[in-house]
């Protein structure tokens, strides 16, 4: 298998992950946690997503694929910013996350105002370190509030520990794309095959943490 | 100079496994963080529920001892004035013999019997001498004679020697079941069985009106039901109200046996 095999095949082993997060947050929706709802929400955008960018792949020889990609990474800042806002009914917690959403949203226009040639980095690597704060933050809230339960079955610790491994691993990548994608062109492929395996673990964990939020007498 | 693909990529390696192994040790750090604030929180409860029973040992005693002091107060103090007026009321009378003395003597003597009835439901006596079971048997037989209710005792097992403190808890906890089986479930007979085995077997069942456990608890009456189920606590006891029944009550009380 070459690079661009396995670049497919991850591709595709990423998608699936998208759908295992789906099958584990859709179901008996009405029932759910908020933040679980927001996750089959995020799950249904990245099918839908993934499925215009092999639309674009297929039938339009990659027009718009970039965009396609850039918005949906808006599309997930904001997902997972809602979702952490519907996760405590910390005052302190949720004024963070509005304000570091609305410093994104600056973030993302003014790259694509000012840095469009380095946009696809800057959108990507603001878009971590959102992550990062909310995840570290969302974190210290655990700490501080130490809820009675173990932490080990309740579903946001879950969706936080995918997230802040994901987007930690992810992070360098993000920073280092736009280079990448102007010196190494095809070779790219095997960085960003790892990125979708490591997005694969990524949906592997928010699918469990749906699993425990579902209704105990279905599970 | 630009890296190479193999220089790029190893330091693309080292710096993602940086920052997943910086993840891990911050999930790992909560985990173990809040596994010990846990801990430390339940060793906390744990103290301040020690504590309280500490305190109620320790308030259930102190009515004890002060229950002991009356009735020996009552006996050796009232009890002994009142007789030493009833000698000096009955010299009187044989040297005078009228009947307004007569009827001094006879208030006398109810007093007298009064204060012997108060002093020896402080503090039964018998408790103190013979132990439980001849204390619970004295109460029947009292509360027997003293009203139309059948108390009818029965024990099976041998005795095993209690704690003196255990043996007063135990013995309030009876006299409070027989108390309010008396007072409230109009019930013709009572009956209070006590069964030696591993464990210390009570009950006390009655065929009266019964009465809703819950009903006493939440409406704030069942202050008696309560010290009850704090004797029961300190002694390690369970303690069942059966009420769903045909007629009447049935309170059981098991008792751990210490030796």
């Amino acid at each position: 298998m070459d690079a661009l095999e396995i670049f497919n095949f991850s591709r595709y082993l990423q998608w699936s992950g998208s759908v295992i997060i789906a099958v584990a947050c859709l179901p008996h929706f009405k029932t759910r946690g908020t933040p679980i709802k927001i996750l089959g929400v995020y799950a249904i955008t990245s099918i839908v997503f993934s499925l215009f960018q092999e639309i674009s792949v297929q039938v339009f020889a990659n027009v718009g694929i970039n965009n396609i990609g850039n918005a949906f990474v808006f599309l997930e800042a904001l997902l997972f910013g809602l979702l952490y806002l519907n996760a405590t009914k910390s005052r302190k917690f949720r004024n963070l996350v509005v304000v570091t959403i609305s410093l994104y949203c600056i973030v993302y226009l003014f790259a694509f105002l000012f840095f469009e040639h380095r946009s696809y980095s800057l959108i990507r690597t603001s878009r971590d370190l959102l992550m990062l704060l909310l995840a570290l933050t969302y974190f210290y809230y655990l700490i501080q509030k130490l809820p009675e339960e173990n932490l080990l079955r309740f579903p946001m610790f879950w969706i936080n520990v995918a997230v802040i491994f994901f987007f930690s691993g992810t992070f360098f990548l993000s920073f280092m794309v736009d280079y990448l994608v102007s010196v190494l062109k095809n070779d790219l492929a095997g960085f960003w095959a790892f990125r979708n395996v490591f997005r694969f673990s990524f949906c592997l964990v928010l699918a469990y943490s749906g699993w425990l939020d579902w209704p105990a007498k279905e599970r | 100079m630009e890296p190479s693909l193999s220089e790029f990529t190893i330091m693309f390696s080292i710096a993602t496994m940086g920052m997943v192994v910086l993840a891990l040790a911050i999930v790992f750090f909560v985990l173990f963080y809040q596994r010990k604030m846990l801990e430390a929180k339940l060793q906390q409860q744990k103290l301040e529920v020690e504590n309280q029973e500490k305190m109620l040992l320790a308030t259930l005693e102190s009515q004890e001892n002060e229950r002991q002091r009356l009735s020996r107060d009552l006996h050796d103090s009232i009890g002994l004035m009142l007789s030493t007026i009833r000698v000096i009321v009955h010299a009187r009378q044989e040297q005078q013999g009228n009947t307004a003395t007569d009827q001094l003597k006879t208030m006398i003597d109810d007093t007298i019997d009064s204060v012997r009835r108060i002093s020896r439901d402080l503090m039964p006596p018998s408790l103190q001498r013979f132990g439980f079971c001849q204390a619970v048997r004295d109460m029947c037989n009292q509360y027997a004679s003293l009203s139309q209710v059948r108390v009818e005792l029965n024990q099976t097992g041998l005795e095993v020697d209690q704690d003196k403190s255990r043996e007063i808890m135990l013995f309030r906890i009876v006299q409070e079941l027989v108390n309010n089986a008396l007072k409230h479930s109009n019930s013709p007979v009572i009956r209070v069985s006590i069964h030696w085995k591993e464990m210390l077997v009570i009950s006390v069942e009655d065929e009266g009106v019964g009465f809703n456990v819950h009903e006493k608890k939440n409406n704030g009456s069942g202050l008696g039901l309560f010290n009850m189920q704090n004797r029961a606590k300190i002694l390690g006891a369970t303690f069942e109200y059966e009420n769903q029944r045909e007629r009447g009550t049935l309170a059981t009380v098991c008792v751990p046996i210490f030796i």
